[in-house]
């Protein structure tokens, strides 16, 4: 049997793109349409939403409705979704004092054991995201790795209260994503004209200054693709803050799962996850703007 | 004190790169004094060990053994950015990211200078070059020639006290090189630098320098000016690297005042004494294809047959056979038309002027 294809060469294009297309829009657009839509209906008592408009997810995200049905401006849930980012500000901050060092120094090893320093970076991917923030609480928690010496050796007489707060999050975070700051950064990294460097301590540019002005301008693109990956996923993150911070300080990412499972408000939950969606967009409107400029300097 | 302080002293000089076990020597004990304000040029073929030299004075490699000193400071252990000593690259490393001015000025605002004051330098160093209005623009947007000047002037910015040049004109055509050659030989007059050029191009060494050291194998081969270099090579090497030469195996036959006179076979030739030799020692001797003149064989020196003529324009090319073993190269200038140079197969008579053959180490 022969298959006639279309003759005008943009329909076969599209045909031949269709199954992409199609998984793409069914398994990715249509739900997060759907979200969008709900966000915008009642919900009823069942987790489900009732039928007609309501606004009532989008104002619940600052406002609190009284029993007289005033609007009481309530910030609960700004600080959580404050929390969020500067959680993942700090996190993704870390994530970089941490992990442009690391690319920095892979990226003057000879080849081979360069290989084998980037395969070492990766291995945190290589188990369960659960199992690494699980693998935490021995190290941070009560009598874990860092406490126990320290008791033993008189140096601290408390419990030093590591564990499920800020700092534990944060950790968890920068453990989760630092993999995806350094491959970026290695990668705009190991293109770099080395001879940019010489030329710059030729010019009485100490090693310092030399990185700063050389060496972080040229690799804006890698730096910024680092930031971001590590910024959103960070933003989204609900295992950090529910294992590490114990549940306590609740993240963005928290609140939504709360919302579609305990709290079955289907509308809030999809107007939290649009804000989100909307964040990191902002965030990757930076990026393509930065890398950009970076293109257009190096053509 | 009757001798200057030497710009650069490069006193037994070793460097070996990779581990203990299996080192490649790059340098093998080479001891080099670079005069204030000469244009002085390291040549020699790619893995002589000249750009090692270079990258030790400015402090990208540290010598395995021996000591670099500049104006009598020792160098050791200084970083790059400590050593008032700059570097035009061969592939320029200009910065992409910053304007023609910045990447002139970068050096001097390193160095903790007003902004006033860099932009006066920036404004000096970009007429130097006569691309005034170049300041504002990024480096991409300029052609090869034109970053090349930019590259030169950014190192000459800070005003170093000696300018290294690994390989600078190397990336140009040859137009432009040879525009390139007379701005550097300018550009060194003009600030009174002492600028020290890589180069494995010998018109380039010849044309601009003042002293060449040519190097082979990481050794020093001979240190001199271009006319030494050429007229009186030191060994077989330096002969041969620079221009075309015949080189002649002789015998000392004996000593004449400040001459040898050596034979090879019924030839003599007389040779300046520049090394002590004694009657009856096989030596070397180098002359260079332009140095015979032919004439009549019944009136000449020695006569030889004509193998080979080739017609090169402004020369003719002729390969002389002497004897069973010897063939010579020699360069006729073409003088008019109605020349009448012997052909193929036929008799040339061939004299050689005293001192136009040299005695050779090796």
């Amino acid at each position: 049997m022969e298959i006639k294809l279309p003759a005008n060469p943009m329909t076969r294009r599209w045909l031949g793109l269709a199954p992409s297309v199609i998984i793409i829009f069914v398994f990715m657009v249509l739900p997060i349409l759907l979200l969008a839509v709900y966000s915008f209906k009642p919900a009823d008592s069942y987790g489900g939403v009732e039928p007609g408009f309501s606004l009532d997810a989008w104002t619940q995200l600052f406002f609190d409705r009284d029993l007289d049905d005033t609007l009481i401006f309530d910030p609960v849930y700004l600080q959580i979704i404050w929390r969020s980012i500067v959680l993942a500000a700090i996190g993704t901050t870390l994530s970089f004092l941490v992990g442009f060092p690391v690319a920095w120094y892979i990226v003057q090893q000879k080849k081979e054991t360069r290989d084998i320093l980037l395969l070492l970076v990766t291995i945190p991917f290589w188990t369960n995201l659960l199992v690494r923030a699980y693998s935490w609480i021995l190290i941070l928690g009560k009598n874990g790795m860092i406490e126990q010496p320290l008791l033993a050796l008189g140096i601290i007489d408390d419990s030093l209260e590591l564990m499920y707060g800020n700092l534990a999050i944060s950790v968890g975070l920068v453990y989760s994503y630092i993999p995806l700051m350094i491959l970026p950064i290695y990668a705009s990294l190991e293109k770099l004209d080395f001879g940019l460097i010489e030329a710059g301590h030729d010019l009485y540019a100490d090693r310092f200054t030399v990185i700063r002005q050389i060496v972080i301008p040229l690799c804006a693109p890698g730096i910024v693709a680092g930031c971001i990956l590590v910024f959103v996923l960070s933003l989204g993150d609900f295992i950090s803050p529910s294992v590490l911070g114990g549940g306590k300080k609740m993240m963005l990412s928290n609140l939504i799962q709360f919302q579609f499972s305990s709290a079955r408000n289907w509308p809030f939950g999809g107007a939290l996850t649009m804000l989100l969606l909307i964040l990191v967009g902002i965030g990757s409107w930076f990026y393509i703007k930065a890398s950009r400029k970076v293109e257009a300097m190096e053509k | 004190m009757s001798e200057p302080t030497a710009a650069i002293t490069a006193r037994d000089v070793v460097k070996h790169y990779g581990g203990s076990t299996m080192p490649v020597v790059a340098l093998k004990h080479v001891s080099i004094e670079i005069r204030d304000n000469e244009f002085f040029t390291l040549l020699g073929p790619s893995g002589c060990g000249k750009t090692t030299l270079l990258r030790l004075i400015a402090g990208f490699e540290q010598p395995t053994k021996g000591a670099i000193l500049l104006f009598g400071d020792h160098l050791e252990g200084l970083d790059p950015n400590d050593r008032p000593v700059n570097t035009v690259f061969q592939s320029y490393s200009l910065f992409p990211h910053m304007t023609i001015a910045e990447n002139i000025g970068f050096g001097l605002k390193m160095k903790g200078e007003s902004q006033g004051a860099i932009d006066n330098v920036v404004k000096d160093m970009l007429s130097l070059v006569k691309m005034e209005s170049f300041g504002d623009r990024m480096p991409n947007q300029l052609s090869g020639g034109q970053q090349q000047r930019i590259a030169l002037v950014r190192a000459l910015a800070p005003k170093p006290k000696v300018l290294l040049l690994d390989e600078p004109l190397s990336a140009l055509d040859l137009k432009l090189r040879q525009a390139m050659r007379t701005e550097l030989k300018r550009l060194q007059k003009e600030t009174g630098i002492t600028f020290v050029f890589v180069t494995h191009d010998q018109e380039e060494a010849m044309s601009m320098s003042d002293r060449v050291a040519v190097m082979s194998e990481g050794e020093l081969q001979q240190l001199d000016e271009p006319r030494l270099i050429y007229e009186r090579p030191r060994n077989r090497f330096v002969a041969n690297f620079i221009g075309d030469v015949n080189l002649v195996d002789a015998t000392v036959k004996s000593i004449d005042g400040e001459n040898y006179v050596c034979s090879h076979g019924k030839i003599e030739f007389e040779v300046a004494k520049i090394l002590e030799r004694a009657v009856g020692d096989k030596v070397t001797l180098a002359i260079r294809p332009e140095k015979f003149n032919i004439g009549n064989p019944e009136s000449s020196m020695f006569e030889g047959t004509v193998t080979e003529s080739t017609y090169m324009g402004t020369d003719t090319y002729l390969d002389v056979q002497i004897d069973e073993t010897t063939n010579l190269e020699i360069r006729c200038q073409n003088e008019h038309l109605q020349q009448q140079l012997p052909g193929v197969g036929e008799a040339v008579g061939l004299n050689v002027p005293s001192g136009a053959a040299t005695l050779l180490e090796d």
